[in-house]
Protein backbone atom coordinates (compact mmCIF):
# COMPACT_ATOMS: atom_id res chain seq x y z
CA UNK A 1 0.00 0.00 0.00
CA UNK A 2 2.82 2.10 1.01
CA UNK A 3 4.72 1.48 -1.85
CA UNK A 4 1.58 2.05 -4.36
CA UNK A 5 1.50 5.58 -2.59
CA UNK A 6 4.94 6.27 -2.92
CA UNK A 7 4.58 5.38 -6.70
CA UNK A 8 1.46 7.75 -7.11
CA UNK A 9 3.87 10.39 -5.55
CA UNK A 10 6.49 9.96 -7.69
CA UNK A 11 4.62 9.90 -11.00
CA UNK A 12 2.67 12.88 -10.04
CA UNK A 13 5.78 14.91 -9.07
CA UNK A 14 7.72 13.19 -12.39
CA UNK A 15 4.15 14.61 -14.17
CA UNK A 16 4.58 18.42 -12.43
CA UNK A 17 7.88 18.25 -13.88
CA UNK A 18 8.88 17.60 -16.85
CA UNK A 19 7.15 15.06 -18.47
CA UNK A 20 8.12 12.71 -21.74
CA UNK A 21 5.55 12.99 -23.88
CA UNK A 22 3.64 9.52 -25.39
CA UNK A 23 5.14 7.88 -28.26
CA UNK A 24 3.85 8.77 -31.52
CA UNK A 25 3.79 13.02 -31.14
CA UNK A 26 5.39 14.99 -33.17
CA UNK A 27 6.34 18.55 -32.61
CA UNK A 28 5.92 21.53 -34.88
CA UNK A 29 8.82 23.07 -35.98
CA UNK A 30 9.96 26.45 -36.86
CA UNK A 31 8.64 27.27 -40.05
CA UNK A 32 4.76 25.92 -39.39
CA UNK A 33 4.55 27.58 -36.39
CA UNK A 34 6.00 30.82 -38.03
CA UNK A 35 3.28 30.51 -40.64
CA UNK A 36 0.97 29.78 -37.44
CA UNK A 37 2.16 33.30 -36.18
CA UNK A 38 1.91 35.25 -39.35
CA UNK A 39 -1.65 34.47 -39.84
CA UNK A 40 -2.27 35.32 -35.89
CA UNK A 41 -0.51 38.64 -36.64
CA UNK A 42 -2.51 39.11 -39.87
CA UNK A 43 -5.83 38.67 -38.06
CA UNK A 44 -5.36 40.77 -35.11
CA UNK A 45 -4.06 43.58 -37.57
CA UNK A 46 -6.88 43.39 -39.99
CA UNK A 47 -9.79 43.80 -37.13
CA UNK A 48 -7.15 46.61 -35.23
CA UNK A 49 -7.37 48.21 -38.98
CA UNK A 50 -10.84 47.63 -39.16
CA UNK A 51 -11.48 49.43 -35.67
CA UNK A 52 -9.68 52.13 -36.56
CA UNK A 53 -11.14 53.24 -39.72
CA UNK A 54 -14.04 53.28 -37.75
CA UNK A 55 -13.06 55.39 -35.46
CA UNK A 56 -11.55 57.82 -37.54
CA UNK A 57 -14.59 57.86 -39.72
CA UNK A 58 -16.33 59.03 -36.58
CA UNK A 59 -13.85 61.65 -35.94
CA UNK A 60 -13.99 62.36 -39.67
CA UNK A 61 -18.38 62.61 -38.99
CA UNK A 62 -17.68 64.52 -35.35
CA UNK A 63 -15.30 67.33 -34.61
CA UNK A 64 -13.01 66.39 -32.19
CA UNK A 65 -10.07 68.97 -30.73
CA UNK A 66 -6.63 68.23 -30.57
CA UNK A 67 -6.10 66.72 -27.56
CA UNK A 68 -9.18 64.55 -27.39
CA UNK A 69 -7.36 63.11 -30.61
CA UNK A 70 -4.36 62.10 -28.66
CA UNK A 71 -6.30 60.82 -26.26
CA UNK A 72 -8.21 58.77 -28.68
CA UNK A 73 -5.17 57.67 -30.35
CA UNK A 74 -3.25 56.37 -27.06
CA UNK A 75 -6.40 54.77 -25.58
CA UNK A 76 -6.71 53.37 -29.43
CA UNK A 77 -3.11 51.82 -28.56
CA UNK A 78 -3.77 50.69 -25.87
CA UNK A 79 -7.34 48.94 -26.70
CA UNK A 80 -4.72 47.48 -29.81
CA UNK A 81 -2.56 45.66 -27.01
CA UNK A 82 -5.28 44.18 -25.04
CA UNK A 83 -6.75 42.79 -27.66
CA UNK A 84 -3.89 40.93 -29.02
CA UNK A 85 -2.96 39.68 -25.62
CA UNK A 86 -6.44 38.41 -25.13
CA UNK A 87 -6.45 36.85 -28.54
CA UNK A 88 -3.88 34.47 -27.59
CA UNK A 89 -4.78 33.95 -23.94
CA UNK A 90 -8.16 32.99 -25.28
CA UNK A 91 -7.47 31.32 -27.43
CA UNK A 92 -4.84 28.92 -26.12
CA UNK A 93 -6.47 28.59 -22.55
CA UNK A 94 -9.79 27.35 -24.57
CA UNK A 95 -8.64 25.03 -27.84
CA UNK A 96 -5.42 25.52 -27.21
CA UNK A 97 -5.22 26.21 -31.06
CA UNK A 98 -5.19 30.00 -32.47
CA UNK A 99 -6.78 30.15 -36.34
CA UNK A 100 -3.19 30.38 -37.49
CA UNK A 101 -2.47 27.19 -35.43
CA UNK A 102 -6.08 25.48 -36.50
CA UNK A 103 -4.71 26.31 -39.70
CA UNK A 104 -1.81 24.73 -39.34
CA UNK A 105 -3.25 21.89 -37.54
CA UNK A 106 -0.55 22.26 -34.42
CA UNK A 107 -2.24 22.84 -30.89
CA UNK A 108 -0.09 24.36 -27.67
CA UNK A 109 -0.59 21.94 -24.71
CA UNK A 110 1.18 21.84 -21.15
CA UNK A 111 3.96 19.33 -21.04
CA UNK A 112 1.40 16.91 -18.94
CA UNK A 113 -0.41 17.03 -21.86
CA UNK A 114 -3.40 19.26 -20.17
CA UNK A 115 -4.29 22.40 -21.37
CA UNK A 116 -3.06 25.76 -20.89
CA UNK A 117 -4.35 27.73 -17.58
CA UNK A 118 -4.29 31.14 -17.45
CA UNK A 119 -1.38 32.44 -15.44
CA UNK A 120 0.89 29.72 -17.80
CA UNK A 121 -0.76 31.68 -21.07
CA UNK A 122 0.31 34.90 -19.19
CA UNK A 123 4.29 33.45 -19.06
CA UNK A 124 3.94 32.12 -22.45
CA UNK A 125 2.88 35.68 -23.76
CA UNK A 126 5.53 37.40 -21.76
CA UNK A 127 8.46 34.60 -23.34
CA UNK A 128 7.52 34.80 -26.43
CA UNK A 129 8.16 38.79 -26.46
CA UNK A 130 11.05 38.66 -24.30
CA UNK A 131 12.47 36.32 -27.20
CA UNK A 132 11.67 38.08 -30.13
CA UNK A 133 14.71 40.74 -29.94
CA UNK A 134 16.69 38.96 -32.64
CA UNK A 135 14.54 36.13 -32.49
CA UNK A 136 16.23 34.54 -29.81
CA UNK A 137 14.23 32.75 -27.47
CA UNK A 138 13.07 31.04 -31.04
CA UNK A 139 16.46 29.48 -31.79
CA UNK A 140 15.77 26.71 -29.30
CA UNK A 141 13.13 25.47 -31.73
CA UNK A 142 15.92 23.83 -34.02
CA UNK A 143 18.35 22.37 -31.68
CA UNK A 144 15.76 21.08 -28.27
CA UNK A 145 13.91 17.70 -28.75
CA UNK A 146 10.98 18.93 -28.71
CA UNK A 147 11.31 21.72 -30.65
CA UNK A 148 10.53 23.88 -27.63
CA UNK A 149 11.08 27.72 -27.61
CA UNK A 150 12.26 29.97 -24.91
CA UNK A 151 8.51 30.67 -23.94
CA UNK A 152 7.94 27.22 -24.23
CA UNK A 153 10.42 26.58 -21.68
CA UNK A 154 8.91 29.35 -19.23
CA UNK A 155 5.14 27.81 -19.25
CA UNK A 156 6.23 24.31 -19.41
CA UNK A 157 4.14 24.04 -22.75
CA UNK A 158 4.79 22.10 -25.96
CA UNK A 159 3.24 22.90 -29.40
CA UNK A 160 2.12 19.52 -31.22
CA UNK A 161 1.39 18.24 -34.70
CA UNK A 162 -2.83 17.94 -34.47
CA UNK A 163 -3.40 16.25 -37.15
CA UNK A 164 -2.39 13.33 -35.39
CA UNK A 165 -3.58 11.26 -32.58
CA UNK A 166 -1.83 10.83 -29.58
CA UNK A 167 -1.15 7.40 -28.06
CA UNK A 168 -1.75 7.91 -24.35
CA UNK B 1 -40.54 37.18 -125.10
CA UNK B 2 -39.40 33.24 -125.05
CA UNK B 3 -42.62 30.95 -125.95
CA UNK B 4 -41.48 28.21 -123.55
CA UNK B 5 -41.06 30.64 -120.41
CA UNK B 6 -44.02 32.15 -121.21
CA UNK B 7 -45.84 28.46 -120.98
CA UNK B 8 -44.17 27.57 -117.76
CA UNK B 9 -45.48 30.88 -115.77
CA UNK B 10 -48.50 29.34 -115.31
CA UNK B 11 -46.94 25.99 -113.88
CA UNK B 12 -44.27 27.84 -111.62
CA UNK B 13 -47.27 29.75 -110.04
CA UNK B 14 -49.71 27.21 -109.30
CA UNK B 15 -46.30 25.47 -108.06
CA UNK B 16 -45.61 28.66 -105.63
CA UNK B 17 -49.06 29.03 -104.38
CA UNK B 18 -49.36 24.89 -103.70
CA UNK B 19 -46.31 25.43 -101.45
CA UNK B 20 -46.98 28.37 -100.02
CA UNK B 21 -50.78 27.33 -99.19
CA UNK B 22 -49.11 24.11 -97.80
CA UNK B 23 -46.81 25.78 -95.77
CA UNK B 24 -49.91 28.13 -93.98
CA UNK B 25 -51.37 24.95 -93.50
CA UNK B 26 -48.83 23.10 -91.39
CA UNK B 27 -48.26 26.54 -89.54
CA UNK B 28 -51.82 26.50 -88.77
CA UNK B 29 -51.76 23.00 -87.76
CA UNK B 30 -48.58 23.44 -85.36
CA UNK B 31 -49.78 26.52 -83.75
CA UNK B 32 -53.56 25.16 -83.10
CA UNK B 33 -54.61 23.85 -79.43
CA UNK B 34 -55.41 20.21 -81.08
CA UNK B 35 -51.58 19.99 -82.18
CA UNK B 36 -50.42 21.16 -78.77
CA UNK B 37 -52.60 18.77 -76.98
CA UNK B 38 -52.15 15.72 -78.85
CA UNK B 39 -48.14 16.46 -78.38
CA UNK B 40 -48.59 16.17 -75.04
CA UNK B 41 -50.75 13.29 -75.18
CA UNK B 42 -48.48 11.48 -77.30
CA UNK B 43 -45.51 12.48 -74.34
CA UNK B 44 -47.86 11.55 -71.75
CA UNK B 45 -48.37 8.27 -72.85
CA UNK B 46 -46.00 5.33 -72.62
CA UNK B 47 -45.24 5.79 -76.22
CA UNK B 48 -42.08 8.19 -76.07
CA UNK B 49 -40.70 5.76 -73.44
CA UNK B 50 -41.54 2.29 -75.61
CA UNK B 51 -39.74 4.14 -78.54
CA UNK B 52 -36.78 5.24 -76.80
CA UNK B 53 -36.52 1.60 -75.06
CA UNK B 54 -36.90 0.24 -78.62
CA UNK B 55 -34.11 2.59 -80.28
CA UNK B 56 -32.03 1.46 -77.09
CA UNK B 57 -32.47 -2.27 -77.69
CA UNK B 58 -31.31 -2.22 -81.84
CA UNK B 59 -28.74 -0.91 -82.64
CA UNK B 60 -30.36 1.59 -84.47
CA UNK B 61 -28.95 4.67 -82.77
CA UNK B 62 -25.42 3.31 -82.93
CA UNK B 63 -25.95 2.92 -86.78
CA UNK B 64 -27.65 6.54 -87.33
CA UNK B 65 -24.65 7.74 -85.31
CA UNK B 66 -21.86 5.99 -87.35
CA UNK B 67 -23.42 6.88 -90.80
CA UNK B 68 -23.63 10.54 -89.41
CA UNK B 69 -19.81 9.99 -88.45
CA UNK B 70 -19.13 8.49 -91.84
CA UNK B 71 -20.96 11.21 -93.27
CA UNK B 72 -18.66 13.73 -91.56
CA UNK B 73 -22.14 15.65 -90.84
CA UNK B 74 -20.77 17.49 -88.00
CA UNK B 75 -17.95 18.72 -89.83
CA UNK B 76 -20.09 19.95 -92.32
CA UNK B 77 -22.22 21.76 -89.77
CA UNK B 78 -19.12 23.75 -87.95
CA UNK B 79 -17.75 24.37 -91.66
CA UNK B 80 -20.74 26.00 -92.73
CA UNK B 81 -20.47 28.79 -90.11
CA UNK B 82 -23.85 27.02 -88.89
CA UNK B 83 -22.89 27.03 -84.86
CA UNK B 84 -20.74 30.28 -84.53
CA UNK B 85 -24.12 32.13 -86.24
CA UNK B 86 -26.20 30.18 -83.66
CA UNK B 87 -23.74 31.26 -80.81
CA UNK B 88 -23.76 34.62 -82.12
CA UNK B 89 -27.18 35.19 -81.66
CA UNK B 90 -27.47 32.95 -78.37
CA UNK B 91 -25.05 35.34 -77.09
CA UNK B 92 -27.31 38.40 -77.90
CA UNK B 93 -30.49 37.22 -76.74
CA UNK B 94 -30.92 38.77 -73.54
CA UNK B 95 -33.13 35.85 -72.04
CA UNK B 96 -30.04 33.70 -72.35
CA UNK B 97 -28.31 36.26 -69.93
CA UNK B 98 -31.25 36.32 -67.23
CA UNK B 99 -31.34 32.77 -67.46
CA UNK B 100 -27.59 32.82 -66.46
CA UNK B 101 -28.41 35.42 -64.14
CA UNK B 102 -30.96 33.07 -62.36
CA UNK B 103 -29.20 30.37 -62.50
CA UNK B 104 -25.88 31.76 -60.72
CA UNK B 105 -28.32 33.18 -57.77
CA UNK B 106 -30.32 30.21 -57.31
CA UNK B 107 -29.14 28.54 -54.06
CA UNK B 108 -28.21 25.47 -55.37
CA UNK B 109 -25.19 26.87 -57.14
CA UNK B 110 -23.71 29.05 -54.67
CA UNK B 111 -23.86 26.46 -52.31
CA UNK B 112 -21.91 24.80 -54.72
CA UNK B 113 -19.23 27.37 -55.36
CA UNK B 114 -19.04 28.19 -51.40
CA UNK B 115 -18.37 24.13 -51.32
CA UNK B 116 -16.12 24.41 -54.11
CA UNK B 117 -14.27 27.52 -52.45
CA UNK B 118 -13.75 25.57 -49.03
CA UNK B 119 -12.59 23.08 -50.46
CA UNK B 120 -9.77 24.24 -52.50
CA UNK B 121 -9.06 26.81 -49.22
CA UNK B 122 -8.36 23.16 -47.51
CA UNK B 123 -6.85 21.91 -50.66
CA UNK B 124 -4.00 25.05 -50.41
CA UNK B 125 -4.05 24.35 -46.49
CA UNK B 126 -2.76 21.04 -46.69
CA UNK B 127 -0.27 21.91 -48.91
CA UNK B 128 1.04 24.74 -47.35
CA UNK B 129 0.87 21.95 -43.81
CA UNK B 130 2.77 19.60 -45.78
CA UNK B 131 5.51 21.58 -47.22
CA UNK B 132 6.23 23.43 -43.97
CA UNK B 133 6.24 20.27 -41.90
CA UNK B 134 9.31 19.06 -44.22
CA UNK B 135 10.98 22.59 -44.20
CA UNK B 136 10.80 22.50 -40.29
CA UNK B 137 12.80 19.02 -40.63
CA UNK B 138 15.21 20.48 -43.18
CA UNK B 139 15.93 23.82 -41.43
CA UNK B 140 16.03 21.47 -37.74
CA UNK B 141 18.70 19.30 -39.90
CA UNK B 142 20.94 22.28 -41.28
CA UNK B 143 20.86 23.77 -37.69
CA UNK B 144 21.39 20.81 -35.96
CA UNK B 145 24.65 19.87 -38.00
CA UNK B 146 25.76 23.56 -37.84
CA UNK B 147 25.73 23.57 -34.64
CA UNK B 148 27.13 20.39 -34.49
CA UNK B 149 24.73 18.71 -32.35
CA UNK B 150 23.27 14.86 -32.99
CA UNK B 151 20.23 14.50 -35.41
CA UNK B 152 16.51 14.89 -33.56
CA UNK B 153 15.29 11.39 -33.24
CA UNK B 154 12.70 10.31 -36.04
CA UNK B 155 8.92 10.20 -34.77
CA UNK B 156 6.64 7.71 -36.05
CA UNK B 157 3.54 9.91 -35.86
CA UNK B 158 -0.06 7.92 -36.20
CA UNK B 159 -2.68 9.58 -38.59
CA UNK B 160 -5.87 10.83 -36.98
CA UNK B 161 -8.82 7.55 -37.55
Amino acid sequence: MAVATAQTTAHRVHRRDEPEQPAGVSYAGGVTRTIAFAIDAALIDLAGLFVGAVVALVFFIVPVGEDTRTVAVVLGGAAFVVWAIAYFIWFWTTTGQTPGNRVMRIRVIRTDGAPLRLRGALVRLAGMVIGLPLLIGYVPVLITDRRRALHDAMAHTVVIDASERVIP
Amino acid sequence: MDVRALAGLPLWVASEVASRVTLAAIDAALSSRVAVEAVDRIVASALVERAVERLLATDALEQILASAEDAAVPRRLIDSHLVDQFVERLLESEELWLLVDEIARSPAVTEAIGTQGIGFADQIAGVARERSRTADDRLERVARRLLRRKQAPVATPVQAG
